[in-house]
Protein backbone atom coordinates (compact mmCIF):
# COMPACT_ATOMS: atom_id res chain seq x y z
CA UNK A 1 0.00 0.00 0.00
CA UNK A 2 2.64 2.20 0.86
CA UNK A 3 4.46 2.20 -2.44
CA UNK A 4 1.40 1.96 -4.57
CA UNK A 5 0.63 5.33 -2.88
CA UNK A 6 3.54 7.96 -4.56
CA UNK A 7 3.05 6.04 -8.28
CA UNK A 8 -0.77 6.97 -8.02
CA UNK A 9 0.14 10.59 -7.19
CA UNK A 10 2.81 10.40 -9.39
CA UNK A 11 0.38 9.10 -12.78
CA UNK A 12 -2.10 12.17 -11.16
CA UNK A 13 0.53 15.02 -11.08
CA UNK A 14 1.35 13.87 -14.56
CA UNK A 15 -2.27 13.75 -16.20
CA UNK A 16 -3.46 17.24 -14.08
CA UNK A 17 -0.71 19.68 -15.31
CA UNK A 18 1.67 17.69 -17.94
CA UNK A 19 -0.99 16.57 -20.69
CA UNK A 20 -2.78 20.06 -20.44
CA UNK A 21 0.55 21.78 -20.94
CA UNK A 22 1.76 19.63 -23.79
CA UNK A 23 -1.97 20.36 -25.11
CA UNK A 24 -1.17 24.03 -24.69
CA UNK A 25 1.99 23.88 -26.61
CA UNK A 26 0.36 22.63 -28.86
CA UNK A 27 -2.03 24.93 -29.90
CA UNK A 28 0.35 27.68 -29.86
CA UNK A 29 2.61 25.50 -32.59
CA UNK A 30 -0.55 25.22 -34.90
CA UNK A 31 -0.75 29.17 -34.65
CA UNK A 32 2.48 29.48 -34.86
CA UNK A 33 2.78 27.24 -38.09
CA UNK A 34 -0.71 28.46 -39.53
CA UNK A 35 0.51 32.02 -39.87
CA UNK A 36 3.75 30.87 -41.12
CA UNK A 37 1.74 28.71 -43.98
CA UNK A 38 -0.92 31.98 -44.42
CA UNK A 39 1.69 34.59 -44.68
CA UNK A 40 3.17 33.63 -48.55
CA UNK A 41 -0.81 34.19 -50.03
CA UNK A 42 -1.99 36.74 -47.21
CA UNK A 43 0.59 39.01 -46.12
CA UNK A 44 -1.68 40.79 -43.70
CA UNK A 45 -1.56 36.92 -41.71
CA UNK A 46 1.47 38.24 -40.59
CA UNK A 47 -0.48 40.68 -37.81
CA UNK A 48 -1.56 37.36 -35.91
CA UNK A 49 1.60 35.65 -35.15
CA UNK A 50 2.37 34.74 -31.76
CA UNK A 51 5.23 37.64 -31.58
CA UNK A 52 2.80 40.22 -32.02
CA UNK A 53 -0.16 39.21 -29.70
CA UNK A 54 3.37 39.06 -27.09
CA UNK A 55 4.22 42.58 -27.82
CA UNK A 56 0.18 43.55 -27.98
CA UNK A 57 -0.09 41.74 -24.66
CA UNK A 58 2.76 43.16 -22.67
CA UNK A 59 1.45 47.24 -23.56
CA UNK A 60 -2.47 45.69 -22.83
CA UNK A 61 -1.85 44.60 -19.04
CA UNK A 62 0.74 47.48 -18.42
CA UNK A 63 -1.53 50.07 -19.06
CA UNK A 64 -4.31 47.87 -17.51
CA UNK A 65 -6.83 49.04 -20.21
CA UNK A 66 -7.66 44.59 -21.10
CA UNK A 67 -8.30 44.56 -16.98
CA UNK A 68 -10.81 47.26 -17.37
CA UNK A 69 -12.79 45.53 -20.38
CA UNK A 70 -12.40 42.24 -19.06
CA UNK A 71 -13.94 43.53 -15.62
CA UNK A 72 -16.69 45.63 -17.59
CA UNK A 73 -17.48 41.90 -19.76
CA UNK A 74 -17.77 40.19 -15.94
CA UNK A 75 -19.91 42.29 -14.29
CA UNK A 76 -22.37 41.81 -17.44
CA UNK A 77 -21.83 38.31 -16.94
CA UNK A 78 -22.78 38.59 -12.91
CA UNK A 79 -25.80 40.71 -13.85
CA UNK A 80 -27.27 38.39 -16.16
CA UNK A 81 -26.47 35.30 -14.64
CA UNK A 82 -28.43 36.98 -11.50
CA UNK A 83 -31.91 37.59 -13.88
CA UNK A 84 -31.52 34.27 -15.43
CA UNK A 85 -31.52 33.15 -11.91
CA UNK A 86 -34.35 35.09 -10.33
CA UNK A 87 -36.36 33.96 -13.25
CA UNK A 88 -35.07 30.61 -13.90
CA UNK A 89 -35.17 29.59 -10.29
CA UNK A 90 -39.11 30.46 -9.44
CA UNK A 91 -40.27 28.96 -13.24
CA UNK A 92 -38.32 26.03 -12.95
CA UNK A 93 -39.73 25.18 -9.48
CA UNK A 94 -43.08 26.00 -10.80
CA UNK A 95 -42.95 23.37 -14.42
CA UNK A 96 -40.79 20.65 -11.51
CA UNK A 97 -43.73 21.07 -9.00
CA UNK A 98 -46.83 21.94 -10.63
CA UNK A 99 -48.11 19.72 -13.96
CA UNK A 100 -50.19 21.11 -15.88
CA UNK A 101 -47.28 24.12 -15.99
CA UNK A 102 -44.72 21.67 -17.11
CA UNK A 103 -47.31 20.45 -19.94
CA UNK A 104 -48.44 24.04 -20.80
CA UNK A 105 -44.92 25.80 -20.82
CA UNK A 106 -43.34 22.44 -22.18
CA UNK A 107 -43.72 23.38 -25.90
CA UNK A 108 -43.29 27.22 -25.32
CA UNK A 109 -40.08 26.71 -23.73
CA UNK A 110 -38.46 24.27 -25.83
CA UNK A 111 -39.14 26.72 -29.05
CA UNK A 112 -37.55 29.77 -26.98
CA UNK A 113 -35.16 28.12 -25.70
CA UNK A 114 -33.82 26.73 -29.35
CA UNK A 115 -33.93 30.41 -30.67
CA UNK A 116 -30.25 31.80 -30.44
CA UNK A 117 -30.68 34.86 -27.80
CA UNK A 118 -28.79 36.98 -30.42
CA UNK A 119 -31.82 36.66 -32.50
CA UNK A 120 -33.48 38.82 -30.12
CA UNK A 121 -30.84 41.91 -30.73
CA UNK A 122 -33.33 43.97 -32.72
CA UNK A 123 -35.85 43.57 -30.76
CA UNK A 124 -33.79 44.52 -27.21
CA UNK A 125 -32.18 47.68 -28.71
CA UNK A 126 -36.28 48.73 -29.88
CA UNK A 127 -37.26 48.26 -26.68
CA UNK A 128 -34.74 48.59 -24.29
CA UNK A 129 -32.79 51.70 -26.52
CA UNK A 130 -29.04 51.18 -26.52
CA UNK A 131 -26.64 50.41 -23.70
CA UNK A 132 -26.26 47.74 -20.54
CA UNK A 133 -30.01 46.75 -20.80
CA UNK A 134 -29.92 45.21 -24.21
CA UNK A 135 -26.93 43.20 -23.14
CA UNK A 136 -28.02 42.15 -19.79
CA UNK A 137 -31.75 41.14 -21.52
CA UNK A 138 -29.86 38.91 -24.00
CA UNK A 139 -27.55 36.90 -21.71
CA UNK A 140 -30.71 36.43 -18.82
CA UNK A 141 -32.60 34.89 -21.93
CA UNK A 142 -29.41 33.03 -22.83
CA UNK A 143 -28.92 31.82 -19.59
CA UNK A 144 -32.32 31.12 -18.06
CA UNK A 145 -32.97 27.50 -19.69
CA UNK A 146 -30.51 25.85 -18.54
CA UNK A 147 -31.81 26.99 -14.91
CA UNK A 148 -35.07 26.45 -15.79
CA UNK A 149 -34.61 22.92 -16.84
CA UNK A 150 -32.01 21.87 -14.44
CA UNK A 151 -34.36 22.90 -11.25
CA UNK A 152 -36.97 21.17 -12.91
CA UNK A 153 -35.66 18.05 -13.33
CA UNK A 154 -33.91 18.49 -9.72
CA UNK A 155 -37.32 18.85 -8.04
CA UNK A 156 -38.55 15.94 -10.38
CA UNK A 157 -35.71 13.80 -8.19
CA UNK A 158 -36.67 14.78 -4.84
CA UNK A 159 -37.06 11.85 -2.43
CA UNK A 160 -40.96 11.93 -1.96
CA UNK A 161 -39.96 9.63 1.21
CA UNK A 162 -38.28 13.69 2.04
CA UNK A 163 -41.53 15.29 1.66
CA UNK A 164 -43.46 12.43 3.68
CA UNK A 165 -40.87 13.89 6.35
CA UNK A 166 -41.88 17.19 6.44
CA UNK A 167 -45.05 16.69 6.60
CA UNK A 168 -44.77 14.14 9.46
CA UNK A 169 -43.24 17.07 11.30
CA UNK A 170 -45.83 19.13 10.29
CA UNK A 171 -43.35 22.01 7.70
CA UNK A 172 -45.54 24.44 6.71
CA UNK A 173 -45.28 24.92 2.84
CA UNK A 174 -42.77 27.88 2.80
CA UNK A 175 -40.67 25.21 5.28
CA UNK A 176 -41.02 22.36 2.84
CA UNK A 177 -39.16 24.86 0.45
CA UNK A 178 -36.59 26.28 2.48
CA UNK A 179 -35.91 23.30 4.07
CA UNK A 180 -36.41 20.15 1.75
CA UNK A 181 -36.66 21.40 -1.91
CA UNK A 182 -33.81 23.83 -2.32
CA UNK A 183 -31.00 21.54 -0.52
CA UNK A 184 -32.79 18.94 -2.54
CA UNK A 185 -32.45 20.66 -6.22
CA UNK A 186 -28.83 22.37 -5.28
CA UNK A 187 -26.77 19.28 -7.03
CA UNK A 188 -29.07 20.27 -10.30
CA UNK A 189 -29.48 24.06 -9.44
CA UNK A 190 -25.64 24.17 -9.51
CA UNK A 191 -25.11 22.46 -12.52
CA UNK A 192 -27.27 24.26 -14.61
CA UNK A 193 -25.56 27.83 -13.36
CA UNK A 194 -22.78 26.54 -14.45
CA UNK A 195 -23.66 25.60 -17.98
CA UNK A 196 -25.78 29.21 -17.85
CA UNK A 197 -21.92 30.45 -17.17
CA UNK A 198 -20.79 28.59 -20.19
CA UNK A 199 -23.53 29.95 -22.78
CA UNK A 200 -23.44 33.48 -21.06
CA UNK A 201 -20.13 33.89 -21.83
CA UNK A 202 -20.42 32.68 -25.38
CA UNK A 203 -23.18 35.37 -25.59
CA UNK A 204 -21.59 38.25 -24.24
CA UNK A 205 -18.71 38.62 -26.90
CA UNK A 206 -21.27 39.34 -29.63
CA UNK A 207 -23.78 41.25 -27.57
CA UNK A 208 -20.82 43.47 -26.70
CA UNK A 209 -20.75 44.27 -30.02
CA UNK A 210 -23.57 45.89 -30.53
CA UNK A 211 -24.12 49.32 -28.81
CA UNK A 212 -21.94 48.87 -26.15
CA UNK A 213 -18.77 51.15 -25.01
CA UNK A 214 -16.73 48.38 -23.19
CA UNK A 215 -16.15 44.72 -22.86
CA UNK A 216 -14.39 42.52 -24.53
CA UNK A 217 -16.57 42.42 -27.51
CA UNK A 218 -16.25 45.68 -28.03
CA UNK A 219 -12.55 45.41 -27.42
CA UNK A 220 -12.18 43.07 -30.65
CA UNK A 221 -14.18 45.55 -32.82
CA UNK A 222 -12.06 48.42 -31.85
CA UNK A 223 -8.73 46.67 -32.12
CA UNK A 224 -10.23 45.50 -35.88
CA UNK A 225 -11.02 49.38 -36.39
CA UNK A 226 -7.42 50.89 -35.26
CA UNK A 227 -5.40 47.94 -36.91
CA UNK A 228 -4.44 46.82 -33.96
CA UNK A 229 -4.71 43.06 -34.67
CA UNK A 230 -2.01 41.66 -32.36
CA UNK A 231 -4.90 43.05 -29.34
CA UNK A 232 -8.02 41.44 -30.65
CA UNK A 233 -5.78 37.78 -30.94
CA UNK A 234 -4.65 39.01 -27.21
CA UNK A 235 -8.48 39.62 -26.51
CA UNK A 236 -9.85 36.13 -27.96
CA UNK A 237 -7.18 34.56 -25.85
CA UNK A 238 -8.53 36.47 -22.73
CA UNK A 239 -12.28 35.52 -23.64
CA UNK A 240 -11.03 31.80 -23.58
CA UNK A 241 -9.13 32.12 -20.42
CA UNK A 242 -11.47 33.65 -18.33
CA UNK A 243 -14.26 31.38 -19.71
CA UNK A 244 -12.33 28.49 -18.66
CA UNK A 245 -11.61 30.12 -14.87
CA UNK A 246 -15.11 30.74 -14.70
CA UNK A 247 -16.48 27.20 -15.72
CA UNK A 248 -13.74 25.55 -13.54
CA UNK A 249 -15.11 28.02 -10.54
CA UNK A 250 -18.54 26.77 -11.23
CA UNK A 251 -17.55 23.61 -11.33
CA UNK A 252 -15.40 23.76 -8.09
CA UNK A 253 -18.35 25.58 -6.39
CA UNK A 254 -20.34 22.80 -7.06
CA UNK A 255 -17.96 20.13 -5.70
CA UNK A 256 -17.12 22.56 -2.21
CA UNK A 257 -20.99 23.18 -1.73
CA UNK A 258 -22.01 19.16 -1.83
CA UNK A 259 -21.62 17.57 1.52
CA UNK A 260 -20.07 14.57 2.37
CA UNK B 1 -59.45 2.00 32.54
CA UNK B 2 -56.06 3.85 31.46
CA UNK B 3 -56.33 6.84 29.14
CA UNK B 4 -56.71 6.16 25.95
CA UNK B 5 -53.56 8.23 23.84
CA UNK B 6 -54.47 7.34 20.36
CA UNK B 7 -58.19 6.32 18.80
CA UNK B 8 -58.68 4.64 15.67
CA UNK B 9 -62.45 4.78 14.91
CA UNK B 10 -64.29 2.44 12.45
CA UNK B 11 -61.74 3.37 9.69
CA UNK B 12 -62.05 2.94 5.85
CA UNK B 13 -59.64 3.82 3.27
CA UNK B 14 -59.57 3.82 -0.41
CA UNK B 15 -57.05 5.36 -2.76
CA UNK B 16 -58.42 6.99 -5.33
CA UNK B 17 -57.71 4.91 -8.25
CA UNK B 18 -58.33 1.50 -7.14
CA UNK B 19 -61.54 -0.60 -7.00
CA UNK B 20 -61.18 -1.81 -3.25
CA UNK B 21 -60.83 -0.94 0.20
CA UNK B 22 -57.27 -1.14 1.57
CA UNK B 23 -58.87 -0.90 4.78
CA UNK B 24 -61.84 -1.71 6.14
CA UNK B 25 -63.93 -0.65 9.27
CA UNK B 26 -60.71 -0.88 11.80
CA UNK B 27 -60.68 -0.22 15.45
CA UNK B 28 -58.37 -0.22 17.98
CA UNK B 29 -56.74 2.09 20.70
CA UNK B 30 -53.75 2.75 22.21
CA UNK B 31 -53.41 3.07 25.83
CA UNK B 32 -51.00 5.52 27.56
CA UNK B 33 -47.17 3.94 27.98
CA UNK B 34 -48.27 0.73 26.14
CA UNK B 35 -46.43 -0.32 22.79
CA UNK B 36 -48.31 -1.98 20.24
CA UNK B 37 -47.57 -4.04 17.34
CA UNK B 38 -49.42 -4.44 13.81
CA UNK B 39 -48.50 -7.60 12.80
CA UNK B 40 -49.75 -8.69 8.92
CA UNK B 41 -48.28 -10.23 5.74
CA UNK B 42 -46.84 -7.64 2.95
CA UNK B 43 -49.79 -5.84 1.51
CA UNK B 44 -52.33 -6.46 3.92
CA UNK B 45 -52.70 -2.71 4.57
CA UNK B 46 -50.02 -1.67 7.69
CA UNK B 47 -48.02 1.14 6.28
CA UNK B 48 -51.55 2.58 5.01
CA UNK B 49 -53.22 1.98 8.54
CA UNK B 50 -49.71 4.29 10.41
CA UNK B 51 -50.47 6.35 7.92
CA UNK B 52 -53.66 7.37 8.18
CA UNK B 53 -53.60 6.81 12.05
CA UNK B 54 -50.39 9.41 12.50
CA UNK B 55 -51.93 11.76 9.92
CA UNK B 56 -50.60 11.22 6.77
CA UNK B 57 -53.17 10.49 5.09
CA UNK B 58 -56.66 11.22 5.52
CA UNK B 59 -59.19 8.40 5.87
CA UNK B 60 -61.99 7.69 3.64
CA UNK B 61 -64.44 6.86 6.43
CA UNK B 62 -64.00 7.05 10.11
CA UNK B 63 -61.88 9.01 12.94
CA UNK B 64 -58.26 9.35 14.38
CA UNK B 65 -58.17 10.43 17.88
CA UNK B 66 -55.28 11.51 19.47
CA UNK B 67 -55.63 12.41 23.28
CA UNK B 68 -59.27 12.80 22.74
CA UNK B 69 -59.29 15.09 19.55
CA UNK B 70 -59.91 14.34 16.07
CA UNK B 71 -56.58 14.96 13.78
CA UNK B 72 -56.38 15.59 9.67
CA UNK B 73 -52.44 16.03 10.31
CA UNK B 74 -49.37 14.81 12.01
CA UNK B 75 -50.17 16.65 15.44
CA UNK B 76 -47.13 17.76 18.17
CA UNK B 77 -46.82 15.03 20.48
CA UNK B 78 -46.43 12.33 17.32
CA UNK B 79 -43.50 11.14 15.80
CA UNK B 80 -42.76 8.89 12.84
CA UNK B 81 -39.60 6.19 12.00
CA UNK B 82 -39.71 5.26 8.68
CA UNK B 83 -39.02 1.87 7.59
CA UNK B 84 -35.68 3.25 5.72
CA UNK B 85 -33.88 6.31 8.18
CA UNK B 86 -34.97 8.78 5.81
CA UNK B 87 -32.04 10.86 6.77
CA UNK B 88 -31.67 13.77 4.74
CA UNK B 89 -28.22 13.60 2.51
CA UNK B 90 -27.75 17.32 2.69
CA UNK B 91 -27.37 17.77 7.03
CA UNK B 92 -24.87 15.68 9.10
CA UNK B 93 -26.23 14.08 11.88
CA UNK B 94 -26.49 16.36 14.16
CA UNK B 95 -28.71 18.41 11.97
CA UNK B 96 -30.87 15.49 11.06
CA UNK B 97 -31.57 14.72 14.66
CA UNK B 98 -32.08 18.49 15.30
CA UNK B 99 -34.52 18.83 11.52
CA UNK B 100 -37.41 20.15 12.54
CA UNK B 101 -37.20 22.12 15.52
CA UNK B 102 -36.85 25.32 13.91
CA UNK B 103 -40.30 25.10 12.61
CA UNK B 104 -42.92 27.34 13.19
CA UNK B 105 -45.08 23.89 14.41
CA UNK B 106 -43.08 23.09 17.13
CA UNK B 107 -40.24 25.56 17.54
CA UNK B 108 -37.11 24.75 20.08
CA UNK B 109 -35.15 27.60 21.07
CA UNK B 110 -31.49 26.89 19.38
CA UNK B 111 -29.15 26.51 22.88
CA UNK B 112 -32.31 24.09 23.75
CA UNK B 113 -32.37 22.34 20.44
CA UNK B 114 -28.23 21.99 20.76
CA UNK B 115 -29.08 20.22 24.24
CA UNK B 116 -31.69 18.16 23.03
CA UNK B 117 -29.60 16.68 20.17
CA UNK B 118 -26.52 15.84 22.61
CA UNK B 119 -28.56 13.90 24.87
CA UNK B 120 -30.41 12.16 22.12
CA UNK B 121 -27.15 11.11 20.32
CA UNK B 122 -25.60 10.13 24.01
CA UNK B 123 -28.69 7.87 24.14
CA UNK B 124 -28.93 6.54 20.86
CA UNK B 125 -24.89 6.03 21.33
CA UNK B 126 -23.81 8.14 17.99
CA UNK B 127 -22.50 11.37 19.73
CA UNK B 128 -19.35 11.07 17.96
CA UNK B 129 -20.89 10.40 14.90
CA UNK B 130 -22.53 13.68 14.93
CA UNK B 131 -20.13 15.86 12.72
CA UNK B 132 -20.55 12.57 9.77
CA UNK B 133 -23.04 12.64 6.87
CA UNK B 134 -25.71 9.86 6.23
CA UNK B 135 -23.47 8.60 3.54
CA UNK B 136 -20.87 7.41 5.58
CA UNK B 137 -23.29 5.61 7.84
CA UNK B 138 -24.22 2.01 8.25
CA UNK B 139 -28.14 0.94 7.72
CA UNK B 140 -27.65 0.45 12.28
CA UNK B 141 -26.14 3.67 12.74
CA UNK B 142 -28.70 5.26 10.32
CA UNK B 143 -31.74 4.18 11.91
CA UNK B 144 -30.09 5.05 15.18
CA UNK B 145 -30.43 8.71 14.16
CA UNK B 146 -33.59 8.52 12.66
CA UNK B 147 -34.59 7.26 16.63
CA UNK B 148 -32.55 10.12 18.16
CA UNK B 149 -34.46 12.82 15.72
CA UNK B 150 -37.51 11.30 17.40
CA UNK B 151 -36.47 11.38 20.55
CA UNK B 152 -36.15 15.51 20.80
CA UNK B 153 -39.40 15.60 19.63
CA UNK B 154 -40.50 14.40 22.94
CA UNK B 155 -43.30 12.93 21.87
CA UNK B 156 -45.42 11.27 23.34
CA UNK B 157 -46.76 8.33 20.64
CA UNK B 158 -44.24 6.98 18.12
CA UNK B 159 -45.46 5.22 15.11
CA UNK B 160 -42.32 2.91 13.65
CA UNK B 161 -43.29 1.54 10.29
CA UNK B 162 -40.96 -1.70 9.81
CA UNK B 163 -38.02 0.57 11.75
CA UNK B 164 -35.30 -2.64 11.70
CA UNK B 165 -36.62 -5.01 8.00
CA UNK B 166 -33.50 -3.55 6.77
CA UNK B 167 -30.83 -4.63 9.34
CA UNK B 168 -29.18 -7.59 9.38
CA UNK B 169 -29.94 -9.82 12.55
CA UNK B 170 -27.59 -8.99 14.81
CA UNK B 171 -28.22 -5.08 14.48
CA UNK B 172 -31.90 -5.94 14.61
CA UNK B 173 -31.85 -7.71 17.88
CA UNK B 174 -29.26 -4.48 19.69
CA UNK B 175 -31.65 -1.86 18.08
CA UNK B 176 -34.90 -3.28 19.19
CA UNK B 177 -33.12 -3.68 22.62
CA UNK B 178 -32.48 0.27 22.03
CA UNK B 179 -35.92 0.93 21.28
CA UNK B 180 -37.36 -0.74 24.18
CA UNK B 181 -35.42 0.94 26.54
CA UNK B 182 -35.97 4.37 25.08
CA UNK B 183 -39.58 3.72 24.53
CA UNK B 184 -39.31 2.66 28.58
CA UNK B 185 -37.12 5.68 29.52
CA UNK B 186 -39.40 8.47 28.10
CA UNK B 187 -42.65 6.93 29.09
CA UNK B 188 -43.86 6.75 25.42
CA UNK B 189 -46.42 4.86 23.68
CA UNK B 190 -45.70 3.23 19.99
CA UNK B 191 -47.34 1.71 17.53
CA UNK B 192 -45.10 -0.51 15.61
CA UNK B 193 -45.70 -1.77 12.15
CA UNK B 194 -43.99 -5.32 11.86
CA UNK B 195 -44.11 -8.62 9.65
CA UNK B 196 -41.79 -9.83 12.19
CA UNK B 197 -43.60 -12.13 14.79
CA UNK B 198 -40.40 -12.42 17.14
CA UNK B 199 -40.11 -8.52 17.19
CA UNK B 200 -43.88 -8.14 18.07
CA UNK B 201 -43.39 -10.45 20.79
CA UNK B 202 -39.98 -9.24 21.90
CA UNK B 203 -41.22 -5.49 22.06
CA UNK B 204 -45.27 -5.03 22.14
CA UNK B 205 -47.49 -5.10 25.09
CA UNK B 206 -50.31 -5.52 22.05
CA UNK B 207 -50.99 -7.17 19.20
CA UNK B 208 -53.04 -6.65 16.29
CA UNK B 209 -52.90 -8.69 13.14
CA UNK B 210 -54.23 -6.96 10.29
CA UNK B 211 -55.59 -10.02 7.56
CA UNK B 212 -55.58 -9.20 3.65
CA UNK B 213 -58.12 -11.53 2.74
CA UNK B 214 -61.10 -9.44 3.85
CA UNK B 215 -59.48 -6.77 2.42
CA UNK B 216 -56.82 -5.14 5.20
CA UNK B 217 -59.33 -5.94 8.44
CA UNK B 218 -58.38 -6.47 12.13
CA UNK B 219 -58.37 -10.26 12.90
CA UNK B 220 -57.34 -10.05 15.80
CA UNK B 221 -56.28 -8.33 19.43
CA UNK B 222 -54.44 -10.17 22.03
CA UNK B 223 -52.88 -8.37 25.03
CA UNK B 224 -49.72 -9.74 25.88
CA UNK B 225 -49.39 -8.80 29.70
CA UNK B 226 -52.86 -10.02 30.79
CA UNK B 227 -53.51 -13.63 31.31
CA UNK B 228 -57.08 -12.31 29.69
CA UNK B 229 -57.87 -12.24 26.31
CA UNK B 230 -59.16 -8.79 24.62
CA UNK B 231 -61.81 -8.24 22.49
CA UNK B 232 -62.96 -11.66 22.00
CA UNK B 233 -60.00 -13.07 20.97
CA UNK B 234 -58.77 -16.26 22.68
CA UNK B 235 -57.12 -16.22 26.44
CA UNK B 236 -52.62 -15.93 26.27
CA UNK B 237 -51.84 -17.01 29.43
CA UNK B 238 -48.03 -16.61 27.88
CA UNK B 239 -46.27 -15.88 25.16
CA UNK B 240 -45.90 -19.38 23.58
CA UNK B 241 -49.60 -19.79 23.83
CA UNK B 242 -50.06 -16.28 21.92
CA UNK B 243 -47.86 -16.97 19.21
CA UNK B 244 -49.81 -20.26 18.20
CA UNK B 245 -52.54 -18.29 18.44
CA UNK B 246 -51.23 -16.22 16.22
CA UNK B 247 -50.00 -18.70 13.61
CA UNK B 248 -53.14 -20.77 13.82
CA UNK B 249 -54.94 -17.39 12.70
CA UNK B 250 -52.37 -16.84 10.27
CA UNK B 251 -53.20 -20.38 9.07
CA UNK B 252 -57.02 -20.10 8.81
CA UNK B 253 -56.81 -16.83 6.90
CA UNK B 254 -54.13 -18.67 4.60
CA UNK B 255 -55.84 -21.87 3.80
CA UNK B 256 -59.21 -19.56 3.57
CA UNK B 257 -57.24 -17.71 0.74
CA UNK B 258 -56.05 -21.42 -0.90
CA UNK B 259 -59.47 -22.60 -0.85
CA UNK B 260 -60.99 -19.96 -2.62
CA UNK B 261 -58.09 -19.47 -4.86
CA UNK B 262 -58.31 -23.41 -5.65
CA UNK B 263 -62.12 -22.38 -6.56
CA UNK B 264 -61.86 -20.03 -8.63
N1 LIG C 1 -50.47 5.33 -2.68
C1 LIG C 1 -51.21 4.24 -2.98
N2 LIG C 1 -52.07 4.30 -4.01
C2 LIG C 1 -52.81 3.21 -4.33
N3 LIG C 1 -52.77 2.04 -3.68
C3 LIG C 1 -51.94 1.92 -2.64
C4 LIG C 1 -51.10 3.02 -2.23
N4 LIG C 1 -50.37 2.64 -1.16
C5 LIG C 1 -50.72 1.37 -0.91
N5 LIG C 1 -51.66 0.93 -1.79
C6 LIG C 1 -52.29 -0.38 -1.80
O1 LIG C 1 -52.77 -0.66 -0.52
C7 LIG C 1 -52.50 -1.98 -0.14
C8 LIG C 1 -51.75 -2.03 1.16
O2 LIG C 1 -50.47 -1.45 1.02
P1 LIG C 1 -49.55 -1.14 2.28
O3 LIG C 1 -50.32 -0.29 3.22
O4 LIG C 1 -48.26 -0.59 1.78
O5 LIG C 1 -49.34 -2.59 2.88
P2 LIG C 1 -48.20 -3.13 3.88
O6 LIG C 1 -47.52 -1.98 4.50
O7 LIG C 1 -48.93 -3.99 4.84
O8 LIG C 1 -47.27 -3.95 3.04
C9 LIG C 1 -51.77 -2.62 -1.29
O9 LIG C 1 -52.70 -3.39 -2.04
C10 LIG C 1 -51.28 -1.47 -2.11
O10 LIG C 1 -51.29 -1.79 -3.47
MG1 LIG D 1 -45.42 -1.40 4.48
Amino acid sequence: MSRGRPEKKRTSVLSCYFWPLLGLIGLFFWWWLAVRLLRASVPMAAYFAPEEAWHSAVRLLSRGILVRHALDSLRRVLVGLSLALAFGLPLGLLVGGIRAFDRATGLVFQLLRMVSPLSWMPLAVMFLGIGDAPVYFLLALAGVWPIILNTAAGVAAIDPKWLNLAKSLSANRREVYRYIILPGILDHLLTGLRLAIGVIWIVLVPAEMLGVQAGLGYFILDARDRMEYGDLVVAILVIGLLGATLDGAARRLRLKWLPG
Amino acid sequence: MAIKILECLNIGLHYPGNNYFTLKDINFAVEADQIVALLGESGCGKTSLLNVASGLIPATSGQVLFKGQPITTTPNGVSVVFQDACLLPWLNVAKNVAFGLGFKSLYVPKTERNCRVEAALKEVGLLDAADKYPAALSGGMAQRVSLARTLVRRSELSFLDEPFSSLDAITRRSMQQLLLNLLRAHRSSALLVTHDLDEALALADRLILIGREAGGTKLADWDLNSSLGTTGSPAAPNLRLTADHFFQALRAEISGRLSADLTD
